[in-house]
This record gives structure tokens, sequence and C-alpha cells, in this order.
């Protein structure tokens, strides 16, 4: 690590612990190797994941975080979103900072949500600028954001599938984040097991209609 | 001409300089020690008591026939030993590519880590047991709950006489007629009065040592001019009171009054966000060995911060910790966790037990067979996966401590 400080100081750093996830025999499981898209940083394990829908896409059946239901903006977890740094104008430009911009590649298909508006489908991504502003990456997209979708409003841009869980993701990865984004190989479970809720990421209540799990007591279990 | 170091960040040396711990070292745990163990031959444990009497033969007059007495009978008695065990799971990949903590360059060697782990999870299932003893001679009772639906209270019925809750005026910290040296001697007496034992051990935090160690009345007896030798702040003292313990046991006639600090740590994740000012009921991964009156610290891992509060509740099926006053702080779900550091003698107890009684020990711990081949005692295992390559590092043990004279105990809730 470098830190890079010309000033004297201490700087203090926190612990980051292993998770146990599984309650039940991790033998058991029903799991399958996938490969998650690049560009959303460190997943750790029990990520709930989605897969990206794009058909026309190159990512597309590529795995990606699910994005959780609740869409108020202060969610801790929020590795699926890229939240525009620009209101929408009405036009097909949706600015996202430079690293959420890799979440994408042309050819993905995204939409456009916040918290109180139906999520709108941009269309396919057509070109991605990233040289233009130093500040923000410009994502043209087919369909053009309606000036509804704020920055007030924590409005944000997902990929399309990101809403449908289809299962766990068992030991944390790095996909990588900006440009040198590589992705990740890892496994995801697809049933019989038992988690300890508490491990788990993004699972709420949607993202287990999705899974056909159910809860008991402090742990998620699928059959 | 380069000058100053700011231009390429990469070339700026930093080295690792080292590795620094905190409550990885082995417990020193004492009461696990303290008494015999037995190997039963089974998880029931059966043991039977008779308790005599100190009857006297009447007068008769002379010419009469002699009045007839009786034996005394039996009792049994009957317990059923607990059982404790986790595991852990190593995958190759993280094996194969774990850094050597306080190095950059070396591996830490697989052999190293499992071994390292393993004596870690031998320490947590040691503080278990001695947890278990604690419990018995603290509380007179063990009651636990886990998050998976695990509920357990075994109950060592100590007589009521045995366990004395002081109230405010004669509490040990500032009650106004607060009598230490009464109170031990009263505990004394009960115990010879009840079961004919002699009070050989005292256990007590630092805390409650500091309360005896400062009590103006114990002060007075122990200077030169009065009975003591004024060597109460000399020879062996105790690393955070500062005052010799054996001077307070000789002066109370306690052949071992022992200052006992060691703790045990429940932590768990939070699964809910906590609001800052707002909640009270923290939703946690695991409730387990969480306690009423305990302190439950919250951890704000991105800050490196923490507050405390005082639980209030322990909602097991809800998985709730309930504190009385809400955090001045937010904290966050899956990335914040909360603890709880709790002594195995609570702060605010004083508990005296003899040892034997009639030369038999007043407790023993049962240990009970386990696993196919009938183990007994603590047990650590190792288990490797073909495919994919892994290894479980596995620890377990069975028994449990049992209390046999049921009034050799007195405890004094000081505070």
């Amino acid at each position: 690590m470098t830190v890079g400080r010309d000033i004297p100081s201490v700087l203090f750093g926190a612990q980051d612990e292993y998770k146990h996830l599984y309650e039940s025999d991790p033998r058991a499981a029903l799991k399958l190797p996938v490969t998650l898209q690049s560009g959303f940083g460190q997943l750790k394990m029990g990520t709930a994941l989605a897969v990206n829908t794009s058909s026309s896409s190159t990512n597309y059946n590529k795995t990606i975080p699910y994005d959780q239901s609740a869409k108020t903006g202060a969610e801790a977890s929020a590795d699926a979103r890229a939240y525009i740094v620009q209101d929408g104008a009405g036009t097909t430009s949706v600015s996202v900072t430079i690293d959420d911009s890799y979440k994408f590649i042309v050819g993905d298909e995204i939409q456009a949500i916040d918290a109180d508006t139906t999520s709108a489908d941009l269309g396919a991504i057509t070109d991605i600028d990233r040289t233009t502003y130093p500040t923000r990456a410009v994502i043209t997209t087919t369909n053009a954001l309606s000036s509804g979708y704020t920055t007030a409003n924590f409005a944000y841009v997902a990929l399309k599938g990101s809403d449908a869980c289809v299962g766990i993701l068992e030991k944390s990865v790095n996909t990588g984040t900006g440009a040198n984004a590589q992705g990740a190989i890892a496994t995801m479970v697809l049933g019989n097991a038992i988690f300890r809720s508490g491990m788990l990421t993004n699972v709420d209540s949607a993202a287990r209609t999705d899974l056909s799990a159910s809860t008991y007591g402090a742990f998620t279990y699928m059959k | 001409m380069p000058r100053g170091l700011g231009d390429i960040p990469d070339l700026r040396l930093e080295v690792l300089q080292g590795f620094v711990t905190k409550f990885t070292m082995p417990p020193e745990l004492l009461l696990m020690n303290l008494f015999s163990a037995k190997q039963s031959p089974s998880s029931t444990i059966k043991w039977e008591s008779q308790t005599g009497s100190r009857g006297m033969t009447p007068f008769v007059p002379p010419g009469a026939p002699a009045p007839q007495t009786s034996p005394h009978g039996i009792a049994k008695h009957s317990a059923e030993a607990a059982y404790w065990k986790e595991k852990m799971y190593f995958d190759e990949e993280f094996l194969n590519n774990i850094r050597k903590e306080g190095t950059e360059q070396q591996y830490l060697g697989a052999q190293q880590r499992l071994a390292r782990e393993l004596a870690g999870l031998v320490n947590r299932s040691n503080r278990r047991k001695e947890w278990m003893f604690a419990k018995m001679l603290c509380d007179g009772e063990i009651t636990y709950s886990a998050r998976s639906g695990v509920k357990l209270a075994v109950d060592y019925d100590v007589p009521t006489s045995h366990a004395v809750s002081l109230t405010t005026n004669y509490q040990w910290e500032s009650g106004t007629e607060r009598d230490i040296l009464g109170d031990i001697i009263t505990g004394k007496r009960q115990v010879a009065d009840d079961c004919g034992g002699k009070i050989k051990y005292a256990l007590c935090t630092s805390k409650v040592l500091q309360y005896v160690a400062q009590d103006p009345a114990i002060l007075t007896l122990l200077q030169k001019s009065t009975f003591g030798n004024g060597d109460l702040f000399t020879g062996s003292k105790h690393g955070i009171v500062g005052v010799n313990p054996n001077v307070l046991g000789s002066l109370l006639d306690i052949e071992n009054l022992v200052i006992y600090d060691e703790i045990y740590e429940a932590r768990s994740w939070l699964t809910a966000a906590v609001t800052a000012d707002s909640t009270v009921a923290i939703s946690v991964d695991d409730v387990s060995d969480f306690e009423v009156g305990g302190t439950l610290r919250f951890h704000d891992v991105s800050a490196g911060t923490y507050e405390d509060e005082i639980i209030s509740a322990v909602g097991t099926e809800a998985g709730t910790v309930t504190v009385s006053t809400a955090p001045s702080t937010s904290y966050k779900a899956g990335e914040d966790y909360v603890s709880m550091k709790k002594k195995f003698i609570p702060d605010d107890k004083f508990v005296m037990f003899a040892d034997k009684v009639e030369g038999q020990d007043i407790a023993e711990y049962f240990e009970a067979p386990y696993g196919i081949t009938r183990r007994y005692g603590l047990k650590t295992d190792t288990h490797e996966e073909w495919d994919p390559e892994g290894i479980f590092i596995r620890v377990q043990d069975k028994g449990l401590p049992v209390l046999i004279q049921r009034d050799a105990v007195y405890t004094i809730d000081v505070n």
C-alpha cells in the first residue's frame, strides 16, 4: 500500500474479518462456476447475484451483483448501481463517475431507476466517453433519460437483469474497478443450503422470492 | 534535478515493520483446572449423597430399654453432560496464497496457519469450559441460548441464603453502612454452619479488590499501629490495583484470595442498520452469549471508532440485543459489528467456597464420552476434502461441571 503523504501523521486501519457463510454442510450445496462481469470491485462472500440479460452484449449471461429493492440512496451495498452525476435532460446522454462507467460496455442494456419513479429502459449502450470530461464519463444510450431522474433523488443506472436475483456468491472475489478491471470467476450457490443471514449481502425479501428462499430465525435457507 | 519525494509514489520506500496482536495469546484459565475431573461412562452422570447429623444419644432412666434410633438414608442425583464443538474450513486457494502477517514477501505456510487456527479453536473450547465453571460458582446456574435455537439451562440449586445481594446502604463501593469484613465473616460462618466446610478460596475481579483495599475499616485494621503489619502495598502486588491480595487474604483468613480478571468475548455482525440516537433493538447475526447488564460495544469498522451502551434485553428468537440508550452514531449492516467483553467473574461478585468438605471435592468435572471411538476430553482433528481440495479443522469436548456440595459456596453481590 502506498500511502503517499508528505505531512507527519499516523493512520490506523480497520480490521476486515473473514465471514462464515454456511450453517449447513457446504459440500451439500448446489453450486455452479460462473464468470462475474468486471468493474464492480470486491464482492464479498454471500452477495446476492443476478445475470446480465443484455442479449446483444458480449457480457450476456455474465453474473453481476443483484440490485436490492430499497432505493433510498442510503444503501450500504449498492455495487450494482452507477449513480448519475448530472440530472436527466431528456437526451440519450447519461453521466456517471468514471470508475462506475467501467461496470458497463458498449452493447450492455441499462435501465434508469430512482426512489419513486418507475424504472425506464434506456436500451443498449452505443458509446461510453471517458475522455471529454475529467470528472465524469458520458454513456450514450439508445433511449433518452428523462428529466425526472435527478441526482437529488438518487437516480442511478443499472444493467438489465440486475433486479432479478439468481444465486449467492460463495467466495469473496475482486472484479476490479476502473480501467484495469478484469472481472472474476467464482462459484454461485443455487440451492440446498442454510446460510447465516447476517453474512448475506443484498438478499432482501424480493431476492428471497426470486431464489425461493426463506428465513428461519437468524438463517436463510434455499431448498 | 529530482528533489523531494512526491513525483513517483511507486518508488517511495515503505517497509512493513511489524505485526501487532491483541487478545491472541492463550488465556490463563483458573477454574477449569481447580477441580478434579472424572470420566463418566455415559453422558448421564449419576451420584449419590448422604447428609449425616450431629445427633446425641438421649438420657434414659436406669433399667429402662434403650430408645430406638435409625440410620441415615441416601439421596440420588443425576446430570446430563453438555457438548460443544465447532469447525473451520480452508480451501486450497486460501492456504496457498496467504502472505504471512508482518512480512512483505513471506508465504504463511499452510501447516503454520492451520496450527495457529487450531490453537485458537482450542482456546475457544477451553473458554467455554471455564465459562461453565464460572457460571456454576457465581450464578449457581448455566443458561445459554444460541441463534440456531439451542437453549440450555442447568440449575445447580444453590440455597438462596448462600447467594446474598447487598442492599444499597451495605454495598461495598460506597454504601454508607458497608461492612466488608462482616459480610465475609457471615459468609464463612454460613458455609461452616451448613456443611462444615472451611472457606479456602475467594474469587473476585480487580474492581472488587479495589473496593476492599480502599475500605476505610480494612485500611485501619491493616495499619501497623492496630492489627496489621502495614504491608498492604508491598510484596506481591496486583498489577492493576497495586495492593497485595495475600495481606487481605491473611486478614480475612482465606488461604487463596484470587484476583481473576480473565475475560471472554461475544461478537456479532449487525444485520440491520442502526440509526443514531434512535435504534435500541439491535439486530445481530448471533445473540449467543450476550447478557443483560453487559456492555455492548458498537464498532464502526470504516471509521475505526467505537462506543458503548448497556444491554437491557436479549431477544434470542428475534435475534436482537436491546440497549437501554441508542448509540449516538449510525452503523451499517453487514459491515459494522458489536461485541461484548465480560469477565468470567462478574465485576460485582465476591465468590467464596470451600474446596473440600469432609475430605471430598465440592465440585467435579465429569467428562462424558463422545464420537465413534468414545473419546473423553478435548479433541481436535482435521478432515480433508478431495475435490475441491480443502481441509476442515475441528474442536470438540463434552462434559459438565457438577456442584456436589451445594452449600459450600457463598456469593455476595457487592454492588
